[in-house]
């Protein structure tokens, strides 16, 4: 079942998402404060949508090896209370962040975000190039097993010094497929009556609830981030 | 080597969004379908590579292929690479919104460099593709340990960049070996890049 968020407009969701992500981000370094009052209002904007808590925090996760570096090299620069807190305020502005983008993800499918971005006038190539990666990065990573598989069962010894080779002329082989399964899909596309972008069933239209929940989700990290 | 957003001044990352959405244009401008087909299949081939780990030095490593890119879709590796950040950003969290065009810039800029060594002819072939892979990881850690000295995070970051040396090298064999097979195999795939 779709929740609030999940049923406004794509670009909506998008747009409103980067402005609280800008916001959060803009937070002076070292500036505590503003950090509760940003937890609730994220707290509020994740109660609109329908996204798994533990989706969200295994993709906070997933973002903590930078976020923890660049937190531990202010900290470690000079190991001064102000330079503790530089670091923790960097650290929640990232985790912040992180937590807003995976929201997003979650409730707003690929498809929804590629139309999103045709009708904000992103580059037709950028969509495209997103579009071939949705759909045939799982079958590239299919056929790469495959051969991986293939070249273990003809294996017996260690590969040894010829590794490099080895794997060379596998990740060739891959970029050679690739390259010969674009002509045909190219073919079949326009075969079908491609005429420059990907055809869409998604129709979003833009109401004032939109507008409202544009106006209104930024607002709400806005006021802590100025007072 | 994807940085995350909240780490970097949103002045900088406006700036360097604003470069890499310009470039992203310029570069993918008059691109016809069957190229970007061409390229949409070569960024996901090459992602699926780069997910794949080697161990060094008692860590691991996964590749980059930016240098590769640059090889095998000239000016375009820029927007190729645009489009995987953004895919990664989406789908796997590496990197974020608001610092896109920052990683883009610095991973887009190792890309184009390779690109233009590529297109030098000056030395021969293998070595050119050492060094196109080679560049293709340092440029970017040079950056990223530039930018993180510009904006108070101190020099650390450049003991980073020097690790990363040791993962560029990696990268400069194992692109070695794929333009040896490519040349062997399809050389023209070389020779068509934008």
């Amino acid at each position: 079942m779709k929740g609030f968020f999940e049923r406004l407009d794509p670009r909506t969701r998008l747009l409103a998402i980067a402005a609280a992500i800008v916001i959060v981000t803009s937070t002076p370094a070292g500036a505590l404060r503003p950090f509760p009052f940003y937890g609730v209002a994220i707290l509020m904007l994740l109660g609109t949508g329908r996204a798994s808590w533990i989706h969200l925090a295994l993709r906070c996760l997933a973002a903590s090896p930078f976020i923890l570096m660049a937190g531990g090299l202010l900290a470690w620069q000079d190991g001064t209370p102000a330079a503790g807190r530089l670091a923790l305020s960097v650290a929640l502005k990232g985790y912040s962040a992180a937590l807003l983008l995976a929201f997003l993800t979650a409730t707003t499918s690929l498809g929804e975000l590629l139309t999103a971005l045709r009708l904000l006038k992103a580059p037709q190539s950028l969509n495209l190039i997103l579009g071939m990666m949705y759909r045939y990065t799982s079958l590239f990573s299919e056929e790469y097993a495959r051969m991986e598989r293939a070249r273990a069962c003809r294996t017996v010894r260690p590969l040894g010094r010829r590794r490099f080779s080895i794997y060379g002329h596998q990740f060739g082989s891959l970029i050679l497929r690739s390259w010969d399964r674009a002509e045909r899909v190219h073919a079949a596309m326009v075969s079908r009556g491609f005429h420059g972008s990907w055809p869409s069933r998604l129709q979003p239209v833009f109401t004032p609830r939109d507008a409202l929940f544009l106006a209104a989700a930024p607002a709400l990290l806005l006021i802590p981030r100025l007072w | 080597m994807h940085i995350a957003d909240g780490i970097i001044p949103n002045l900088w990352c406006g700036a360097a969004h604003g470069a890499s959405w310009t470039a992203m244009y310029w570069l993918g401008r008059r691109v016809e379908t069957e190229e970007v087909v061409r390229l949409g299949m070569l960024a996901s081939a090459c992602f699926v590579i780069s997910l794949i780990h080697f161990p060094l030095g008692g860590t691991s490593v996964h590749l980059g292929l930016y240098g590769l890119a640059g090889i095998l879709a000239g000016r375009r590796a820029f927007p190729v690479i645009f489009a995987a950040l953004l895919f990664q950003t989406i789908l796997f969290q590496h990197g974020g919104l608001v610092s896109l065009g920052l990683n883009a810039l610095n991973m887009g800029t190792g890309a184009l460099f390779a690109a233009a060594l590529w297109r030098s002819d000056i030395g021969a072939e293998a070595v050119r593709a050492f060094l196109c892979g080679f560049a293709g990881v340092l440029i970017p850690a040079l950056m990223i340990a530039v930018e993180f000295a510009f904006t108070g995070y101190g020099k650390g970051f450049y003991f980073m960049a020097a690790l990363y040396t040791g993962a560029a090298v990696l990268e400069g064999i194992l692109t070695m070996a794929i333009v040896g097979f490519l040349r062997r195999s399809r050389p023209a795939i070389l020779g068509t890049a934008a």
